[in-house]
Parts: structure tokens; C-alpha cells; sequence
């Protein structure tokens, strides 16, 4: 694998944690930017885990590169209060569905990419299944005043 | 009354849901199309109609209970689920696979790889119209099917791969069997390959259908065999061994037009080195144990682990989350088909119907690892 240290001098602002690069969100799209500049990543996979606190959104990031195929992992940290990510479908166009997925099932918004629609729930669905403080209704029929969450 | 003037008469667009139930969607899968005449102006993805929730449901489940839910994800490739899932479980609780296990992981895996190939080439000149062919396919894949069931009890949804190594031992005389069958699947595919990879209508309805570059197929996120067949030659069972896969001689077929019939060919290709690797691998198998001691409740210390392996459809990814209990707290799956089908609008515009059906069925996705 490249050097994680390199990858990181690429993307300024951001911290190695547990082999994995965390940064800031507001500084996401131009660190992950400066990381597609240096060539042969392919952004494959975005998952995103509830924390109670905040919300935990990763980045995997596969390198293309010949003799160098390992995964690189970045991480975002954000506020459960405002779940607010910038998008970066600019950035890869792979991005797009992912980040729909997230959003469906998560509830994290992508901000500037536009309307973010549902993917895989259905467009009436009401709260967000894979929040640890979903609660799902019975029969699947929402009724009237339903929040979808405790 | 005025005169009527092909010109001046007002055309417009017609819209098209193709799908859910198309017998060319393969599943439950919707294209939202907006057409001029015959010609595709726009389209749209439509997908969700088989979501269950799966994610959702591995946190009220222990972390073996879950094991069977992980075949109907891809339910073609039904053992190759259960791989990716236990190699994450295996890699969060640290556990060692006995050698003997690792072999008939790969068997299998293998064996399943080659059965879900099989229905893509068969599907798709299915989607042509051509049916004896398909009947060829599915008498090789039926062979397959039978070790599968004689192994593992099942055909399709294989729960064999668990935890820690496999269900059981193989049953007496399979692996002879497997030798005799590998024997005739290749026979079966010879008389396929003679009769579709060369046939005029077949290379007139794929050839420079929807070609995609490799940078393209890259910066959308492609894998598996779509990818190869753009010219990027990536395999995870080379480029990153898990498992045994760096004790075997084979080759990772790769082609540069990037068209649906390479999308086909690089499946027909693969098939003949996966034989390869059950070969070696039923020459080479050791004796010993199949199965490492993992405790039925078993729960590992709080932490996460990723795994990635190659599935029949490209790079099969679970991101498993532990708090120590006896359940996951999250569990993720990386779907290969769900970013595969994503160049769909961009591609599509400009294509007909007839070409579009065969685009679709060159990228060989399943709806069931789509909406999980």
C-alpha cells in the first residue's frame, strides 16, 4: 500500500486514527479532492454507523494502483443534532447512489447535490430504518402524526 | 377544415416503465424511460421493490442467526454471501480457519462462481430469443447444483460456509464426483461457446453495444466482471489473496473493448478458470479439521472489521460492527450490483430498446443484493 502518511500530506487538515484518515467535514470535499489527484482511487463503498452521540460516515476508497490494492478508510464525524454532510458526487460519480443509500436508510443529508430522494424505501416512508432510535409502525401503515423514531 | 403537414404536427415524448415485471429486468428491477419513437431520450433507475430491510433485521439476530439471511442477498450466488460474512466475523473475533476448511471454501466458492456465470450467459441470449442455448447453460449448471446439494443440503441458498470454517466434511467419493462433473462442464460450455460467441445475430446485437472506458468504469465505481471487461484488470482473489487463492495458478481474463459481448466473454473465460482452481484445489486439499471452536453465543469484543472478497458480480464488502454483545450492532453490505447499475441513465440515452435490453443484461445484477 502507498504510504498512509503521503495519502494524508494530500489531504491537508486531516489525522490518522487507527489506520484510517478522519477529517473535519467542512474541509471533506477538497481533502478528498487532493486524494483523487494523486490518481487510481476508485470510491467504491460509503457506510455510515449511529453512534448514540454522532453519526459515523466512512469513506472506502480502493487503490487502483498496480502492486497496491488495499483499502483506504475515511472517516467523518457528525453532529446527530445537525447530520449534514457536503456531497461528493462532484467528485466521483460513484458517490451518487451511495450517498442516496445513506440518506434513505440513515438519515444523513448531503448538502449541494441537490434534492436528495429515497432509494431503497419507498418515497411515503417516514423516518429512517437504520437510526438506533427508529421505530417502526405496525402493519406498515403510518398514522397520521407518525415520526418514525422514540 | 386546415391542412395537415407532417411538420407542423406535434410530437411527443412517451414515457415507458419497464419493469417491475419485465422478463428482461431479471428481477424486480424498474427502468423509467423516456422515449422519441424508438429511441431512448432518458432514463431512470427504480429499484427498492425487494428491499426487506436486511441491515435492520442482523441487529435482532445473533451473529450466526444472520448467517442464512446474508444467501438471499444474491441469491444466485448464495454461498459467496456467506463467505464475505464469515471472513468479516472471522477477522473481528480474530479466529483461525483449519487449512482444510480454507480448500473447501474455495471449492465451493468456486463451484458457486461458476453456476451464477452460467445463468448470466444463459440469461442473456435468453434475452435475444435464443433458447436452446439457455438449455445448455442450465444442464452444466444443474451438474454444478447437484455437488452443491450433495455438500451442503441446499441448491440454491447454500448455507455451508459458517463461522470458523465449514458446515461438514465432504460426503465419500464427492470429490471423485466433482473431478467427473468438472469434466463435463466444460463439455457442456464448449458446445455453448461454439454455438453463441460466434453466432452473427449474437455478435450483431452486443458488439459496441454501450461500450465503457476503463477510466469511466473507475470513476462509477464498477467491479467484478464489467470491470475486467473495460481493460482494468483487477481481481481481488489476485491483487489482494484472502483466503487460499495465492496457492493457485489462474489467470484473471481481462478485455479492453468494454462492450456487452467482452462483458460477456470475460464470464465465458472466467468459467474455464474457475475449473482450473477446483482442480487444483481438489488435488491439493489437505486432511485435518473443518470447522474452528467458536462458542454458539458467541460475542466478540467490541470493534468493527471490513471485509472484501470477490463475489461472482465484483467486490462483495461487509462492514460488521461489534458492542460486545451477542448481537451486531451494525451490519453493512457493499453491494456490487447497486453501484454497477448506476451508469444506467448516463448510458442509455440515445440507445433502443432492443440495444438497452442487452446492456442490462451485460452487467448481471441481481436485485436481491441491490435492495437488501
Amino acid at each position: 500500500m502507498r504510504d498512509i502518511a503521503l495519502i494524508a500530506a494530500a489531504a491537508p487538515g486531516a489525522e490518522i486514527k487507527d489506520g484510517a484518515l478522519v477529517i473535519e467535514a467542512e474541509i471533506l470535499v477538497s481533502s478528498l479532492e487532493g486524494i483523487k489527484n494523486l490518481g487510481g482511487f476508485m470510491l467504491f463503498d460509503i457506510c455510515s454507523v449511529d453512534r448514540l452521540d454522532f453519526f459515523e460516515v466512512s469513506y472506502r476508497l480502493l487503490d487502483m494502483k498496480e502492486d497496491a490494492r488495499e483499502v483506504l478508510t475515511v472517516r467523518v464525524m457528525v453532529a446527530k443534532a445537525e447530520p449534514v454532510v457536503p456531497s461528493i458526487k462532484g467528485v466521483w460519480c460513484s458517490a451518487d447512489v451511495l450517498e442516496r443509500e445513506v440518506w434513505d436508510l440513515m438519515g444523513i443529508s448531503f448538502s449541494g447535490r441537490g434534492r436528495l430522494e429515497r432509494i431503497l424505501c419507498k418515497d411515503d416512508f417516514i423516518g429512517h430504518p437504520l437510526r438506533k432510535d427508529f421505530v417502526a409502525p405496525e402493519r406498515n401503515r403510518f398514522p397520521e402524526g407518525w415520526e418514525g423514531r422514540r | 377544415m386546415s391542412e395537415t403537414n407532417a411538420d407542423a404536427l406535434e410530437t411527443q415524448d412517451f414515457i415507458l416503465n419497464m419493469g417491475p415485471q419485465h422478463p428482461s429486468t431479471h428481477g424486480v428491477y424498474r427502468a423509467r424511460l423516456v422515449l422519441n419513437g424508438e429511441t431512448i431520450v432518458s432514463a431512470e433507475n427504480k429499484i427498492g421493490y425487494l428491499h426487506r430491510g436486511m441491515e435492520k433485521i442482523a441487529e435482532s439476530r445473533t451473529w450466526a442467526q444472520f448467517l442464512p439471511y446474508t444467501t438471499r442477498f444474491d441469491y444466485v450466488s448464495g454461498a459467496l454471501q456467506t463467505w464475505g460474512y464469515s471472513l468479516a466475523l472471522e477477522k473481528l473475533g480474530g479466529i483461525v480457519v483449519p487449512e482444510r476448511a480454507e480448500y473447501l471454501r474455495v471449492i465451493i466458492g468456486e463451484l458457486q462462481r461458476i453456476a451464477s456465470h452460467l445463468v448470466m450467459i444463459a440469461s442473456i441470449v435468453l434475452d435475444f430469443n435464443a433458447i436452446t442455448p439457455w438449455t445448455y447453460a442450465f444442464n452444466a449448471r444443474e451438474g454444478v447444483l447437484d455437488l452443491l446439494e450433495s455438500m451442503s443440503g441446499s441448491r440454491l441458498l447454500v448455507n455451508y460456509i459458517v463461522n470458523g470454517g465449514v458446515n461438514k466434511d465432504a460426503p465419500e467419493g464427492w470429490i471423485e464426483k466433482a473431478r467427473t462433473e468438472l469434466d463435463k462442464i466444460l463439455y457442456r460450455l464448449d458446445d455453448f461457446d461454439r454455438m453463441i460467441s460466434g453466432s452473427e445475430i449474437f455478435l450483431g446485437r452486443t458488439k459496441g453495444n454501450v461500450p465503457i472506458r476503463g477510466e469511466e468504469a473507475v470513476e462509477w465505481g464498477f467491479s467484478g466482471a464489467c470491470l475486467r471487461a473495460s481493460g482494468i484488470k483487477f481481481d481481488l482473489r489476485k491483487d489482494s489473496p484472502y483466503s487460499v487463492y495465492d496457492r493457485f495458478d489462474f489467470e484473471v481474463p481481462c478485455l479492453t473493448a468494454g462492450d456487452s459481448f467482452d462483458r460477456y466473454l470475460v464470464r465465458v473465460l472466467e468459467i474455464r478458470e474457475s475449473v482450473k482452481i477446483v482442480r487444483q484445489a481438489l488435488d491439493g486439499i489437505p486432511s485435518g479439521e473443518v470447522r474452528a471452536k467458536v462458542p454458539k453465543i458467541w460475542k466478540p469484543a467490541a470493534g468493527e472489521a471490513y471485509s472484501l472478497i470477490e463475489s461472482a458480480r465484483g467486490i462483495q464488502g461487509y462492514h460488521v460492527v461489534s458492542d460486545g454483545n451477542a448481537k451486531p450492532y451494525r451490519v453493512h453490505m457493499r453491494s456490487p450490483s447497486f453501484c454497477n447499475i448506476g451508469i444506467i441513465p448516463l448510458k442509455a440515452p440515445g440507445l433502443t430498446i432492443q440495444d438497452f435490453v442487452a446492456f442490462i443484461a451485460s452487467l448481471d445484477f441481481v436485485l436481491g443484493e441491490i435492495d437488501r
